[in-house]
């Protein structure tokens, strides 16, 4: 593949297509994307983050991309931005359109357009520049729009398109895990968990009407498991009434890539998803440890979605597990999680969803050594596995991850000192799984729900 | 597509460098694979995984759980790593001729 960017590549010549002339159906799209009636998701903040840019740079001092890269220019979240701002400029405004150098537009040609389409994922939009900009510009969303309006023309990565929400629609989750294989992973977890902890627990599926639907990412079954376990184990201490379900009951996969790329996709999974907790008649849909899947069904649901026609709640598992706690329903003992133990805020359960203090409360709860990773919670660094990044390894870009976000990640947690790092979104268990070997880094990695269970008196 | 040469019959695979069709796999395409992957050598312990891989591929469609790859092959998370190391889904999955594992994985 021809260099287009930087040393990297996510999108493969099929889906860039960098020969074909593609600059007037990206401009037609762009010009939908900035029409309100079109587009229904962050229209506002959108729009008024290409207007108005002081070019100040503080969000450049915050970016983990551009401090770990010795502060290239390229990845400065502001060079980022502009690339479609400079478009925007010269085609939807009047003075661009009248006097473009006075006002920093320039024409898009197709290089160009094959630069923006890359450097748009070398940004995780884990937003904290979006935190501490002082008129409150989001090159997250900026990023993410223009990651719409490629999708728009048919540029996205397979991972998240092809083999993501596509795949999701077609066979329930995006791992392509078929009903049959789905019931012999829960057999086989329930024979894991009494063969390590020497007890029976039941894992429910497709139950009907139960009042807590858990749904976990699909990759966790497959990569982490351990997740899945400690989850059940919760779930069963809890004496809750409750169910898994299998793809046979519809999508059975919490993850929804669209957050990612695509309103139009976002909606089919989304769609997906409320069809099928509404057939099953469940009460609450459980969001399992991932982070993405939160903003989507906590809180972008809201906005898509009429009241009526989502007769159920949406929570995270996280917020479940720390009430039980909290009011005694579940019994844990700190003294079975000696290790030290630190906790990675997710992007999008911290930053973006606020959820700093249930997993904090929940770790003191059931781990002797709780320490914190510096910065914490709205200053949190990104991982670098999000908005998808942890399952995009085209050519070299594992190399990207670890070098960029990865390295300040690896420093953070070695001064921690602390053993087990825990972690609450499987974009970031994929992505430690990666660091972790890639540093050599004397620690493991571990799901809430799993040290929860380590934790349990019964 | 790429390929890649299997005693001089081109074998096509995907960008990520998997089996484009998981049928035309043998032991030499095995072999070939690995070598993609910086695995000079197929031990008897590669081939654990790979027939375990496989075995598993045929019967559900999919890659089996990694805990129960651990399990079902008697390695640690560690030693499938040693033998394979990209690891479970990218390295093994690939020399045993199973398609990319896709979704959070």
């Amino acid at each position: 593949m021809r260099k287009v960017f930087d040393d990297y590549r996510v999108l493969s010549d099929e889906s860039l297509k960098p020969d074909e002339p593609r600059v007037e159906k990206f401009l037609q799209a762009m010009k939908k994307s900035l029409q309100k009636k079109d587009n229904w998701t962050f229209w506002l903040p959108y729009t008024l983050s290409l207007d108005t840019c002081m070019k100040c740079g503080t969000c450049a001092e915050v970016c983990p991309v551009y401090l770990a890269s010795g502060k290239k220019d390229i990845y400065h979240p502001v060079y980022r931005s502009d690339m479609l701002r400079k478009v925007y400029k010269r085609y939807f405004t009047l003075p661009g359109r009248l006097f473009p150098a006075l006002v920093g537009a320039e024409d898009l040609t197709e290089e160009k357009l094959n630069a923006m389409a890359e450097n748009i994922y070398r940004c995780t939009i884990c937003r904290r520049c979006a935190y501490v900009c002082p008129v409150a510009i989001d090159n997250g969303v900026i990023a993410r729009e223009a990651r719409k309006i490629f999708d728009a023309i048919d540029i996205a990565p397979d991972e998240l398109k092809k083999n993501g929400t596509q795949k999701q629609i077609k066979f329930g989750n995006a791992t392509g895990t078929p009903a049959n294989a789905f019931l012999d992973m829960i057999e086989f977890l329930e024979e894991e968990i009494e063969d390590t902890k020497g007890y029976k627990v039941k894992i429910p599926v497709d139950k009907e009407g139960a009042e807590y639907l858990l749904m976990h990412n699909a990759g966790d079954y497959l990569a982490f498991a351990e997740t899945v376990m400690g989850a059940a184990e919760v779930m069963d201490a809890a004496g809750v009434d409750w169910t898994l379900n299998s793809p046979a009951t519809g999508v059975n996969d919490a993850v929804n890539y669209g957050v990612f790329y695509s309103d139009v996709e976002f909606t089919n999974v989304l769609k997906a998803h409320v069809e099928t907790a509404k057939k099953m008649g469940i009460k609450t849909l459980v969001v399992g440890e991932c982070g993405h899947a939160y903003e989507a069904l906590k809180y972008l649901m809201l906005r898509l979605i009429p009241p009526a026609e989502r007769p159920f709640e949406v929570k995270s598992i996280l917020e479940l597990e720390d009430e039980w706690i909290r009011e005694g329903r579940i019994k844990v003992n700190p003294e079975k999680n000696p290790e030290p133990v630190t906790y990675h805020d997710s992007c999008k359960l911290g930053r973006l969803g606020g959820m700093y203090e249930e997993p904090r409360r929940i770790l003191k709860a059931c781990c002797q050594d709780f320490r914190e990773l510096t910065p914490n919670r709205e200053m949190s660094i990104c991982c670098g596995g999000g908005s998808g990044f942890a399952i995009m390894e085209k050519g070299d870009f594992r190399k990207f991850r670890m070098e960029t976000y990865g390295k300040l990640k690896a420093e953070q947690l070695k001064a921690s000192g602390a053993s087990i790092i825990a972690l609450a979104c499987s974009n970031c268990k994929g992505q430690f799984r990666e660091i972790i070997n890639y540093y050599r880094l004397p620690v493991r990695f571990a799901g809430i729900s799993e040290l929860i269970a380590n934790a349990l008196v019964r | 597509m790429p390929a890649i040469n299997v005693g001089g019959i081109e074998i096509e695979v995907d960008e990520d460098g998997f089996i484009a069709d998981p049928s035309k796999w043998n032991e030499a395409v095995a072999k070939a694979l690995a070598e993609t992957e910086g695995v000079t050598e197929l031990t008897e312990n590669h081939w654990k995984v790979v027939n375990y891989l496989r075995q598993y591929y045929q019967q559900f469609g999919i890659a089996p759980m990694i805990r129960k790859l651990c399990k079902e092959t008697g390695f640690s998370l560690k030693e499938i790593y040693d033998l394979f190391p990209s690891g479970p889904a990218k390295g093994a999955c690939k020399i045993a001729g199973l398609p990319k594992p896709t979704g959070c994985v």
